[in-house]
C-alpha cells in the first residue's frame, strides 16, 4: 500500500470525518469547491461537458504539475490501477516529484524575469534562483516564508539566490515598489508613481511610501556574472518622494508605510526596513497576498484566472467568478499558505477536470468546459525531452577579453527552446502568441530533426521503434504516445496509417508521421 | 552573368513563384507577336513598375553607440575641439567631410546632410528609445521601432519575405527597442551575420517533403480542432502558413551572398556591415520595406561609443562604413532604385566637443549629424548648422518628431494616423513635430 500516507492526506482534505484531523472551518474541499464554481457559473451539472478520460487527465495534470506530458510508461502504468481514486493519487505522486518544483520555479522565475529590464553589462542567469525555489517548492515551505525570504534577502546572489529578486532589480527603489505589489499582491500601482492611479484608489503618495522600505538597499553591477551581484545596506538615507511641478527641486521625504496604511518610522536599517515590509507583504492580514497567490495558480491550471491579466486584482479590474476565488482564498490562508493543498485542492476537482467542448456543444456558458493553453517555454522543453530525446547541449563559454569585453553567455538548447516558447505568464492568455520563430523551430530545427531519423545508424528513438516492431499500427500508436501521450483515434489511425501506405519507405512515411505530431497543435497545447 | 540572376528575381512579385509565370503572361500579351524578349531596358522598366507598386522602401543604417559629428559630416576644422581628424572636399563645392570618407564624400551630390539635431537624451538607453521609436522613454508603454510601425502599414499576408528585417546585432541588447505594444507580429526579422541565413530557416528536408509533412499534420490538426483545440488550431495555422511561405520561398537565395559578384562584394568591403549593406540592397530589390543595417566595427564591442581611445578606433569604424555606404548609394543607383529607396545614417546622439585626454569623447545631443538620400530627397545640400566649435546649434534645430514625420511622408503613412496596440490602445504614429520640407524642395 504504497499510497497509505497519500490516502490520509486525501480523506483530510476531503474533510468529511468528524475527527481529530478535522479542519479549520474555512478549509475547502474539491467537492465543495465544484457546487460553489457551478453556482457561480450558473450552471447546472447538466450542462457540464463531463470529465477528461483518463488519458487526457494524465497528460493535462503532468503538464501542470511537473511541466510535461506523461512518458508512454508512465501512461500505461497509470491505465492498468483500478482504483476508484487513481486520479487523486497520481496527483499525490505528481505533487511529491521534484519535477513539481522545477515546473514551478520556471513559472515564478518567468513572472519576474520578464518585467526584469536586464542591466547593461551583467547577464542576469536565473538559474540559482530557479534552483532555490525549486527546493523551497518541492519541500511544501509556506509561500508566505517563501516570499519573506525573497524579500529580506541580502548578501550575494550565488550564495543567497533568494536575493534573485532585489538584486537584478538592481535595489531600484520605484521598480522593487511597483514589482514587489504586482508579483506578490498582483497590484498595478506603477503607474501612481507619476501620479495617483485612475481607476484603483491609490495616491501617488501610497507608491513613494512602499518605495521608500528599500531606500537603503544596494546591489552593484558587477561585468557578466550576475551571481556576483550583492545586496548590501547603504547604511543611512532616506527616501525622498520627486517633486513633479519642478523635478530639480528637493522631493519630500517620505516615511516607509504599507497600502493598508502600517507604518514604519524612519532611520531604521535596510533589513529593518525590508523585514518590516515582508511582514506587511506575506501576512494574514494582507487583503491581497493570498488572493494574488490564488489567482494565479487557477489562472494556470484553468486557463484563464478570476482577474485576467492575471497580475491585476486591483478595484478597477472585475474578476470572474468571485464566489470561487474567495473560499480557495480563504482555504490557502487557513492552511497557512500551503501551495500543495491549494493544488490538491483544484486538480481534484470537477472543475478542473472539465473537458473541452466538442464542436457539436451548443453551450454559451464559458465555463461548460475546459479551456485549451499554451505551454510555457520550458514545458515545450521538456516535452520534446520525453517526446524525441532531445539532448540539451551548451555550448563552450567565451571568456572576455580586453576588446570583447561582454561575449553573450552560451545559449543551451533549452535556453533557446525556452526563449523562442516562452511568454511573460502575467499576460492574458489571449494575449500570447504563436510566433514565426516557434514554426521555424519545430519545422527546421537541425538539432529536433536529428531526433526525427528512422535510419538505423542515427540511433534515435524512432529507428529503434521501428526495428524491434514490425506491425505498423503498433508504431503509429507508440508514435503519438510519446508525443501526444494518448493512443490515436479511429480516425487519426486511419489518417496515419493510410499516410505509410502512400509512402514506399517505411523510413520516410514514420519520420513524416513523427514530424506531423511535434508540430501538431496539440503537442504545444495543454488540452 | 552574375547580374542576370538579381535582374530575374525582380520580375518576381510579392506572391512569389506563381506569379512569376503571371509576369510572363503579361508581358507576353503586351508584345503582339507574344515572343518575349527581355533586354535589360525591359527588366528595369519591369523593375521599377513593380517598385513602384510596392511603394518605397528605407534602408537605415545605425551608427551604434552615437558617432561623432567632428569625425563624420561636420568638421570643425581651426577648432580646439576638432582633433586630429583632416576635412576634405566631397562632390559638391563648400561642403566638406571628415578625411575618414573619402568615398561617401564622392556622392555628396546625393546627400542631404543634417548638421543640426538636437535632442534631449544622452543616455544610450533612453536616447535610442527615442530615436527609434519618436517617443521619450517611459516605463508605461513599450513604442514600437520605426520599422515595426513600416511592417504594420505595409502587412501583406501574400507576401513570402518578412516586411521588416535586421542585419547585424545591437553592441548591447538590453538597449534595444522592437515591435513593443505593436506585439510580435510586427517584429524584425533577425539576421545577425549578413551572408549566414539564421538558425530554422532553410528545411532540413526536400521541398516536397516538407509539403507532404505539412499536409500530413494539417489533417491531424483537423481532427484536434473539431475535439476542442479549434482556437489554437486557427492560431497555428495562420502562423504556419506564414512560414511555410517563408522557409519555402525561392527568395530565400536573396540572402546568399554568393551570387554576387566577388568585385561588388569587395566594393562593399568583407566586413559585417559591408555585406550587410549589400543585403540590403538584394532584400529591398525583392520588397522588403524597411532593412536596418548596424555598425558596431567588427573590432570590439565598444561601436560608435567611442569614450577611450576615439582617435584610434573612429578610423577603423569609418573604413567599414564608408566603402559600404558608398557602394549601396551607388550600386542603387545604378540600378534605378535609388528614387523608391530612403537611405538613412545615423546613430543615437554626437560626441562631445571637449576631447578627453586619450582622443575620446562622451555623449552629445545638440548638433549631431543624420545624412539621407533617395526616395525624392534632394542631394547636395547641407541642412542646419553649429557654431564654429560645434558647441550648439545655429540654425535648424531639428528635432526627432521631425525625422519620424518626415520618414512618414517618404513611406507613404499618415503620420496623424491613431493605431491601436495588442490590448486595443490607441496610439499616433507620430506626436508633433514636421516635414523636413527642403529635404524635398
Amino acid at each position: 500500500m504504497k499510497c497509505r500516507s497519500t490516502l490520509f492526506l486525501l480523506l483530510a482534505s476531503f474533510a468529511t470525518f468528524g475527527n481529530a484531523a478535522e479542519p479549520a472551518a474555512s478549509t475547502l474541499t474539491s467537492a465543495r469547491l465544484d457546487q460553489v464554481f457551478l453556482q457561480s457559473a450558473k450552471l447546472d451539472q447538466k450542462d457540464v461537458a463531463g470529465v477528461v478520460t483518463d488519458e487526457q487527465f494524465l497528460r493535462r495534470v503532468s503538464l501542470d504539475l511537473i511541466g510535461r506530458q506523461p512518458t508512454p510508461d508512465e501512461l500505461a502504468v497509470y491505465l492498468l490501477e483500478t482504483s476508484d481514486t487513481k486520479r487523486e493519487a497520481a496527483v499525490e505522486r505528481l505533487l511529491a516529484s521534484p519535477e513539481f518544483g522545477a515546473n514551478w520555479a520556471s513559472y515564478w522565475s518567468d513572472v519576474i524575469g520578464y518585467r526584469v529590464p536586464p542591466p547593461e553589462l551583467t547577464f542576469l542567469d536565473y538559474t540559482l534562483f530557479e534552483q532555490w525555489l525549486a527546493g523551497r517548492i518541492n519541500e511544501n515551505a509556506p509561500w508566505d516564508e517563501t516570499v519573506r525570504m525573497i524579500l529580506t534577502a541580502t548578501g550575494k546572489v550565488k550564495d543567497h539566490p533568494e536575493a534573485t529578486f532585489v538584486g537584478f532589480h538592481g535595489a531600484d527603489t520605484t521598480r522593487l515598489a511597483a514589482e514587489t505589489a504586482r508579483v506578490f499582491m498582483s497590484l498595478q500601482i506603477g503607474c501612481a508613481q507619476c501620479h495617483d492611479h485612475p481607476f484603483d484608489e491609490w495616491k501617488r503618495e501610497q507608491f513613494h511610501e512602499l518605495a521608500a522600505y528599500f531606500v537603503r538597499a544596494s546591489a552593484k553591477m558587477p561585468w557578466n556574472d550576475s551571481g556576483e551581484i550583492e545586496i548590501k545596506d547603504k547604511g543611512k538615507g532616506e527616501y525622498e518622494m520627486p517633486n513633479v511641478a519642478d523635478p530639480t527641486k528637493k522631493g519630500t521625504m517620505m516615511v516607509p508605510a504599507f497600502l493598508t496604511g502600517t507604518k514604519l518610522e524612519t532611520g531604521k536599517t535596510d533589513i529593518e526596513r525590508r523585514k518590516e515590509l515582508a511582514a506587511v507583504v506575506a501576512g494574514r492580514d494582507n487583503p491581497w497576498f493570498a488572493k494574488a497567490y490564488v489567482n494565479r495558480i487557477w489562472g494556470r491550471l484553468m486557463g484563464r484566472a478570476f482577474y485576467e491579466p492575471a497580475d491585476d486584482i486591483g478595484a478597477g479590474n472585475e474578476p470572474q467568478l468571485r464566489e470561487v476565488h474567495q473560499p480557495l482564498t480563504a482555504h490557502f490562508v487557513a492552511s497557512g499558505f500551503n501551495a500543495k493543498s491549494l493544488f490538491r485542492v483544484i486538480i481534484n476537482s470537477r472543475a478542473y477536470q472539465q473537458r473541452l467542448a466538442e464542436q457539436s456543444s451548443t453551450s454559451e456558458n464559458p465555463y461548460a468546459a475546459g479551456r485549451t493553453t499554451k505551454l510555457r517555454g520550458d514545458e515545450v522543453f521538456q516535452s520534446l525531452v520525453t517526446a524525441i530525446d532531445l539532448p540539451n547541449v551548451t555550448p563552450p563559454r567565451t571568456a572576455p577579453t580586453k576588446e570583447i569585453r561582454f561575449p553573450p553567455p552560451p545559449k543551451s538548447t533549452k535556453d533557446v527552446v525556452a526563449e523562442v516558447f516562452g511568454f511573460d505568464p502575467s499576460l492574458k492568455p489571449d494575449d500570447i502568441s504563436r510566433t514565426l520563430g516557434q514554426a521555424m523551430l519545430l519545422m527546421n530545427n537541425d538539432q529536433l530533426q536529428a531526433q526525427i531519423n528512422a535510419r538505423p545508424e542515427s540511433g534515435t528513438a524512432l529507428s529503434k521503434l521501428l526495428a524491434a516492431e514490425l506491425d505498423n499500427a503498433k508504431v503509429v500508436s507508440r508514435l503519438f504516445q510519446l508525443v501526444l501521450a494518448r493512443k490515436p483515434t479511429e480516425s487519426e489511425s486511419k489518417i496515419a496509417m493510410e499516410h505509410v501506405s502512400s509512402q514506399s519507405g517505411r523510413g520516410d512515411a514514420f519520420e513524416d508521421l513523427l514530424w506531423s505530431l511535434i508540430n501538431s497543435a496539440e503537442f504545444t497545447t495543454k488540452r | 552573368m552574375t547580374m542576370a540572376t538579381p535582374l530575374l528575381d525582380l520580375s518576381v512579385d510579392r506572391n512569389g513563384l506563381t506569379n512569376r509565370r503571371e509576369f510572363f503572361v503579361k508581358l507576353g500579351a503586351a508584345s503582339a507577336a507574344g515572343v518575349i524578349t527581355l533586354g535589360w531596358r525591359d527588366m528595369l522598366v519591369a523593375q521599377a513598375d513593380e517598385l513602384r507598386r510596392q511603394g518605397k522602401a528605407m534602408i537605415l543604417l545605425w551608427m551604434d553607440g552615437g558617432p561623432s559629428q567632428f569625425d563624420t559630416f561636420n568638421p570643425k576644422i581651426g577648432s580646439p575641439n576638432q582633433g586630429p581628424a583632416r576635412a576634405i572636399s566631397t562632390s559638391v563645392a563648400g561642403v566638406q567631410f571628415a578625411d575618414f570618407w573619402p568615398q561617401t564624400a564622392m556622392l555628396m551630390d546625393k546627400l542631404a546632410v543634417i548638421r543640426s539635431m538636437r535632442t534631449p537624451e544622452a543616455e544610450h538607453d533612453r536616447a535610442i528609445t527615442h530615436v527609434r521609436t519618436g517617443f521619450p522613454p517611459t516605463p508605461a508603454f513599450r513604442y514600437p521601432t520605426f520599422g515595426s510601425l513600416v511592417a504594420r502599414e505595409r502587412e501583406d499576408l501574400s507576401y513570402d519575405l518578412p516586411a521588416f528585417v535586421r542585419i547585424g546585432k545591437p553592441r548591447i541588447k538590453t538597449r534595444d527597442v522592437d515591435a513593443g505594444a505593436l506585439g510580435v507580429r510586427f517584429s524584425s526579422f533577425n539576421v545577425d551575420e549578413a551572408g549566414k541565413l539564421p538558425s530554422n530557416v532553410r528545411p532540413v528536408v526536400p521541398a516536397d517533403t516538407l509539403r507532404r509533412r505539412l499536409a500530413l499534420t494539417d489533417q491531424f490538426d483537423s481532427q484536434f480542432a473539431a475535439a476542442g483545440g479549434a482556437k489554437e488550431v486557427a492560431d497555428k495555422k495562420s502562423i504556419y502558413d506564414r512560414t511555410a511561405r517563408f522557409v519555402l520561398s525561392p527568395r530565400l537565395e536573396t540572402f546568399d551572398l554568393e551570387r554576387e559578384p566577388d568585385s561588388l562584394r569587395d566594393a562593399y568591403g568583407r566586413t559585417n556591415f559591408g555585406q550587410g549593406c549589400l543585403l540590403a540592397r538584394r532584400l529591398v530589390e525583392q520588397g522588403v520595406s524597411f532593412v536596418e543595417v548596424i555598425s558596431t566595427g567588427d573590432r570590439n564591442d565598444a561601436g560608435w561609443d567611442t569614450h577611450n581611445n576615439g582617435f584610434r578606433d573612429t578610423p577603423y569604424l569609418a573604413a567599414e562604413v564608408d566603402p559600404a555606404y558608398a557602394t549601396l548609394l551607388q550600386d542603387l543607383s545604378d540600378r534605378g532604385m535609388l528614387d523608391k529607396t530612403l537611405v538613412v545614417w545615423m546613430g543615437e546622439f554626437g560626441r562631445t566637443p571637449k576631447i578627453k585626454p586619450d582622443g575620446g569623447r562622451d555623449h552629445y545631443a545638440k548638433g549631431w549629424p543624420v545624412v539621407m538620400s533617395g526616395a525624392g530627397v534632394r542631394g547636395g545640400q547641407i541642412i542646419g548648422a553649429t557654431d564654429i566649435d560645434g558647441i550648439d546649434v545655429t540654425d535648424r534645430p531639428i528635432s526627432v518628431a521631425d525625422l519620424c514625420r518626415t520618414f512618414c511622408r517618404v513611406m507613404g503613412m499618415d503620420a496623424n494616423e491613431e493605431y491601436h496596440t495588442t490590448d486595443n490602445r490607441p496610439m499616433k504614429v507620430v506626436d508633433g513635430g514636421k516635414v523636413i520640407d527642403e529635404l524635398f524642395a
